[in-house]
């Protein structure tokens, strides 16, 4: 079975376990106190009924106006203010639901805002977050230059680290911060920041609705609004960071098999044996196979949008071309990107087995992948230019 | 400035203009309904307050027992059914809130099973999204080669179209559904489902609640549960179609100043600083005419068409 399938049936299965599992410790864990709790409720209310003298309706009454108040209670939730907080919680998803629309008109605008927002606030949200990422990625490539240290590159165990680092560092700011403001608990403030910043937002504790929090305190205020989106900028910056690569990769592997196809498909029509023109002088035009075939099928007058999708097959097409130099430039590459391994490049390990027995050859005659010459770097550029645009490919992968 | 430094920039410049907007728009719908709703229910509740005579502690009392009470008005939340339910949410990051645990374990392990949990769920949405658009997309050529059409190749606007006709179908099937299953209207029932897919989750409607569904009704559980993660998929394959492109744009492009260059230079091991440097210099037209000389037959044609091909890559990447 495709490689895609296996994946994604084998994704599948994880979440269903994953649920089953998550299940049945939540039902240990909260089963027994929410059996207590109720039985405790149930007795208290009948002392009540029994007190004031109430029908089971009036305390149904009196439930429903207790229940409808809540809301109100914590401040007026629809002024500019908390608007503006229930914007936050639709474009980010968090939902808290401490407000919903109650109008017919404020839900349907709700639709069309999330419709309009959410993509909105997700690509931005992985935006600023690849931009942290790359200044991170700067600074701490300067301060290891700095210490003086051998090997200033930054591999992903850095970045991620440092990823891991800061999502703590904002989850346990936001807990004094709110653990002060809010008189919560320590714990239960990070709770709250942690399923804030995930953006599950069950509501259960909700910033800003003590003490008319909107209205009254507008430092207060501005800090949480603040502290939400920069954290889930954070977030985002880690996600983008250790997440983002998998959710492309079906996509980059049925990219990967449609390429190898059209290669394979061109070969076959040209002759099958790929190697290196040996002889420059040579105007033959025998090795066409070399030339390869994606390269007609991809670059050829492509769109702009197709650009990745040229720059995927020119690779390649110079791969087969320069197969000495990308053998010897994939050791360079696996050594700087340690996390991807290059399964495109091991459809050139096929073309390299055939070339090999000529690569040594190749370099003595000065081939012209050959590493010797220098300046000009013509033909030697052919391959580089396969190289930095498959770095380049391969930078989006691992830079994100 | 960089083209990734302008775009994040106007990025957020969008967001808080919409938030700004979102805000004056939802102040102005729903303020006045607010304060005469307000209103109304003090009342009420003065008037309640004088017809049983209950002192304010009296009310705080009968208040805390209320709320304390609500999510035990729907029936167990914490067995197994109700604690699925619950997982469900929270690793889709719905999280609704009509269950939320008690005890600090359960938070703590909420936590846990949150870190491991969302990034697996969106995954393998996506993952799944993927696959569901390369069928709909070899369903669609074929289609369109039955239908003995010119061109059969699938065109970004089809799978979009296709794409939104689904969206709409799965939110128009659950709000059919779960408006009968639930009593509420459609109007309502729809706004839940969108509320639920887009994993914005509020909470004020909640499918399972009712008549104790989560223990005595297992058909409509299932159902629920089924409908929650296909919709979701249907969504992110929506998401993954349209949406996912943007959110590695970012990192696609090569940065094309000299520094840029320099940097990446720099983080190379010293021994082959050489070979870096060979390897870092862009083809110049020489090498691509050679490139040229030495393909075949069809591409020293386009070559020589100005070397239209090659040198239009080259900007591809250059840009």
């Amino acid at each position: 079975m495709k490689r895609q399938n296996v994946r994604t049936l084998a994704l599948i299965i994880c979440t269903f376990t994953y649920l089953i599992v998550g299940a049945a410790i939540f039902d240990a864990l909260e089963s027994r106190k929410e059996t207590t709790q109720r039985r405790e409720l149930h007795l208290r209310k009948a002392e009540l009924l029994k007190t004031f003298n109430l029908s089971t309706e009036d305390f149904d009454e009196l439930e429903n106006v207790v229940l409808e108040l809540k809301p109100h209670k914590a401040g007026m939730q629809w002024k500019f203010a908390g608007s503006f907080y229930f914007a936050i919680t639709v474009i980010t998803t968090i939902g808290y639901g401490h407000a919903a629309p109650s109008t017919d008109g404020g839900k349907v605008f709700c639709m069309l805002y999330a419709v309009l927002g959410i993509p909105l606030t997700l690509v931005m949200f992985q935006s600023v977050g690849e931009r942290i990422n790359t200044f991170v990625r700067y600074l701490l490539h300067r301060l290891k230059k700095c210490l003086g240290m051998r090997r200033t590159e930054v591999s992903m165990v850095n970045m991620v680290i440092i990823g891991f680092i800061s999502c703590m560092s904002t989850l346990c700011l936001g807990a004094l911060a709110f653990s002060h403001f809010e008189g919560w608990s320590f714990f239960h403030a990070y709770y709250y920041c942690f399923i804030t910043l995930t953006t599950i937002g069950f509501g259960d504790y909700v910033a800003l609705q003590n003490e008319h929090a909107l209205q009254n305190k507008p430092e207060y205020v501005v800090f949480s609004f603040i502290y939400i989106l920069t954290g889930l900028a954070v977030i985002g910056a880690f996600l983008n960071l250790a997440v983002l690569r998998f959710m492309t990769m079906n996509a980059e592997d049925e990219k990967r098999d449609a390429e190898q196809r059209a290669l394979l498909a061109h070969n076959g029509q040209a002759g099958g044996h790929i190697h290196c023109s040996v002889d420059q002088a040579s105007s033959s035009s025998t090795p066409s196979v070399c030339g390869g075939g994606t390269a007609v099928e991809g670059s050829g007058g492509g769109s702009g949008s197709r650009g990745l999708r040229n720059v995927y097959s020119e690779v390649l097409h110079f791969q087969s071309m320069c197969s000495c130099l990308w053998y010897k430039s994939r050791e360079k590459l696996q050594y700087s990107i340690p996390m991807i391994i290059p399964r495109d490049l091991s459809t050139s390990d096929t073309y390299m087995e055939q070339g090999e027995a000529f690569s040594n050859t190749l370099h003595s005659n000065g081939c012209v992948c050959s590493m010797q010459r220098h300046s000009g770097i013509s033909s030697v550029s052919t391959g580089l230019h396969s190289i930095n645009t498959y770095r380049r490919l391969k930078k989006r992968r691992s830079s994100i | 400035m960089k083209t990734q430094n302008i775009r994040t920039l106007s990025l957020i410049l969008s967001i808080v203009f919409y938030l700004l907007i979102g805000a004056v728009v939802f102040d102005a719908l729903e303020s006045d309904s607010e304060s005469s709703r307000e209103r109304t229910l003090e009342q009420k509740l003065n008037e309640l307050k004088n017809k049983y005579d209950f002192t304010e502690n009296d009310y705080r009392e009968i208040e805390r027992v209320v709320l304390q009470s609500e999510p035990h008005r729907a029936g167990r939340q914490w067995k197994f059914t109700g604690s699925f339910y619950f997982a469900i949410t929270v690793i889709t990051t719905i999280g609704y809130g009509h269950a939320a645990p008690r005890t600090d374990a359960g938070k703590a392990f909420c936590m846990f099973y949150a870190v491991l949990g969302i990034p697996l769920t969106l995954v393998m949405f996506q993952s799944l999204g993927e696959r569901i658009n390369t069928f709909v997309r070899y369903l669609l050529r074929r289609a369109k080669q039955g239908l003995g059409l010119q061109k059969t190749e699938v065109s970004m606007g089809n799978m979009v179209l296709v794409g939104l006709l689904s969206c709409t179908s799965t939110l128009c099937i659950g709000a059919a559904a779960f408006s009968h299953f639930e009593d509420w209207t459609f109007f309502n029932a729809y706004y839940y489902c969108f509320i639920t897919l887009t994993t914005i989750g509020f909470g004020d409607f909640v499918a399972l609640q009712k008549k104790d569904a989560l223990q005595k009704r297992p058909p409509y559980v299932a159902f629920s549960f089924m409908y929650i993660l296909v919709g979701l998929t249907v969504i992110g394959a929506f998401l993954n179609l349209v949406v996912l492109r943007f959110l590695t744009v970012s990192t696609e492009e090569p940065d094309v100043r000299p520094e840029a260059r320099e940097e990446e230079l720099g983080t190379q091991p010293k021994d082959t600083q050489g070979d870096r440097e060979v390897l870092e210099k862009w083809p110049s037209d020489e090498c691509i005419a050679w490139a040229c000389h030495h393909s075949g037959e069809d591409e020293r044609k386009r070559c020589s068409a100005g070397q239209k091909g090659f040198n239009y890559s080259r900007e591809a990447m250059v840009k």
